[in-house]
């Protein structure tokens, strides 16, 4: 193991690696927040407001009809999505797509989006049909609803032919004098993670495709786990960090635990 | 062609078109359904028409309309409200039920529709002003000319994809048109929805632009920072820095409440329309 420390706005981050799959930030992992004015006047993408119409709507009957009440929340909440696509998965944004189902079961469905602990998505190709009907989607969902409390499964659904449509951000209008985005340092942040491993020669050897986990400690029971994993998984993706492409699998995971603050990466 | 400011316009939720939610059973259903929609008293949360105006409005004879009621109710889109058999057929509209794919059937929410528990249910609707779907149009929907279903489904999605203050029209993303004026590409979460082909789905544009109800207009959009979005129309305001002409399509009617910036575009010159 290589230890190492990064020092970004006169912090100190220790930082631990394997040298070429998965290492370790100290700190309470930071969390995205997108900050407006308040009262600005913005617009949703409609068509991602449909997606997640329809997936509520798809999850509340299923829900409903095996008599579970929602919304759901009392114990903490896992959820694996899987989607097989002939879409390739540059095409669908894995992550985006995991932040719309999330956004999409908000307050309907669970209580907050805080209360999911773990959450899963991962990806499989599958040949376009030949006879495709081309009025149906090439994308296809499975979603498992599990409640931790219990370990017990709340909600299936299964091979959803659906259109998936990633989160996308809001227009705004009249952008120069509402908007303004506060960028809480997360690029001087990520620049001191990639510099730290690039400086100590972490490099994740060459696949076709890769399984990304990343697990969060620290007192997050209120922080949603998709912007935990926002911030993250660029220095994956990012073509001036990682750059890595063809991930199929995303894992996310956060403990509540105040004392012991981390984020831990893996790659394989 | 002249744009129309109108006043009165009516909810249809955007939940019923989706590729995951089953078409209504009928063309009689869905015009009974959307006559409900359009002739709803929203203070009183209420519609309230005798039967025998209902069918003469809409060319349908008694056991049908019966019939259709009797569906309507059955699977949660509407509610009975009448106090005694004998008063005049009054309905409430509740919020859509929704479909459980694995049981085949409909799980109602037995509440009236409110656009307050629409939003928080991030329910999307479709404002549709009155004048587009006339008691006289919806009449003319029969088995023989099933298009027009398909025609009254995608008018609802292009409505709610239809925002004048930051598209100038319908978000160009979704329907693309070129420079003369053609439709020539629709996003895929689009013709999905609405369980047709782009081909199909751009068919049915062009007879809503062959019937006059919505017009490719050349406009301005302007870049900033990864926004692009609309300034004026082209024939009203002089282009500004890195802005550039496209073309969006745009409803004949609109209405008034659903884009509360409209007056002042008007006052700032960048739109043109007619007050109705």
């Amino acid at each position: 193991m290589i230890n190492t420390n990064i020092v970004v706005d006169s912090d100190s981050y220790s930082l631990t690696h394997d040298s070429s799959n998965t290492f370790k930030i100290d700190g309470k992992p930071l969390s995205y927040t997108h900050v407006t004015k308040k009262g600005t006047k913005q617009l949703q993408a409609i068509e991602m407001m449909h997606f997640q119409n329809k997936i509520q709507s798809i999850c509340r009957a299923d829900l409903l009809g095996r008599q579970v009440s929602i919304p759901l929340g009392l114990n903490m909440i896992e959820i694996q999505i899987e989607v097989v696509s002939s879409r390739t998965v540059a095409e669908l944004s894995l992550l985006l797509i995991m932040k719309s189902i999330l956004d999409g079961l908000n307050q309907s469905i669970l209580r907050d989006d805080s209360v999911v602990s773990r959450c899963s998505i991962n990806y499989t190709y599958k040949k376009k049909p030949v006879l495709h009907l081309k009025r149906s989607p090439l994308d296809w969902l499975t979603i498992k609803i599990i409640d931790l409390g219990s370990s017990s499964v709340v909600a299936s659904l299964k091979k959803i032919n659906i259109h998936l449509v990633p989160k996308k951000e809001p227009l705004v209008f009249d952008f120069d004098a509402d908007y303004a985005i506060f960028a809480l340092d997360e690029d001087e942040y990520l620049d001191g993670i990639y510099n730290g491993l690039s400086t100590t020669n972490f490099a994740v050897p060459i696949q076709s495709c890769y399984e990304v986990t990343m697990k969060f400690s620290g007192a997050l029971k209120s922080i949603d786990i998709d912007n935990l994993a926002l911030v993250y998984y660029r220095l994956i993706e990012d073509s001036h960090y990682m750059n890595l492409k063809n991930v199929t699998s995303i894992t996310l995971e956060k403990t509540y635990n105040s004392k012991v603050n981390y984020t831990d990466i893996s790659i394989f | 062609m002249k744009h129309i400011i109108t006043d009165r316009q009516f909810i249809v939720q955007t939940k019923l078109f989706s590729e995951v939610y089953p078409e209504f059973p009928d063309e009689n259903t869905l015009k009974v359904y959307l006559y409900i929609c359009r002739n709803y008293d929203w203070k009183y949360e209420n519609m309230h028409t005798a039967k025998t105006v209902i069918r003469r409005e809409l060319n349908i004879n008694p056991r049908a309309l019966t019939r259709v009621l009797d569906w309507l109710e059955d699977n949660h889109f509407i509610q009975r409200s009448n106090s005694n058999k004998h008063q005049m057929y009054q309905t409430k509209v509740l919020i859509a039920p929704d479909f459980d794919v694995r049981t085949k059937r409909y799980i109602g929410y037995s509440e009236p529709i409110r656009t307050s528990k629409l939003k928080q249910l991030q329910g999307g609707y479709a404002s549709i002003p009155n004048d587009v779907l006339s008691n006289e149009f919806l009449s003319t929907l029969t088995t023989r000319n099933a298009w027009k279903v398909d025609k009254i489904r995608t008018l609802v999605m292009l409505y709610s994809h239809c925002w004048l203050e930051y598209f100038g029209g319908v978000n160009p993303d979704i329907i693309s048109i070129n420079s003369s004026g053609k439709v020539t590409e629709i996003d895929p979460s689009l013709y999905y929805s609405l369980k047709m082909t782009e081909t199909e789905a751009i068919r049915n544009i062009n007879y809503l632009i062959n019937d006059d109800l919505f017009q490719p207009v050349e406009v301005y959009f302007e870049q900033k920072y990864h926004q692009h979005t609309y300034v004026g129309d082209y024939d009203c305001i002089n282009p500004v820095s890195n802005s550039s002409e496209m073309f969006v399509l745009r409803p004949k009617y609109i209405s008034k409440f659903k884009v509360g910036k409209i007056e002042e575009l008007i006052r700032e010159g960048k739109i043109s329309f007619d007050k109705y």
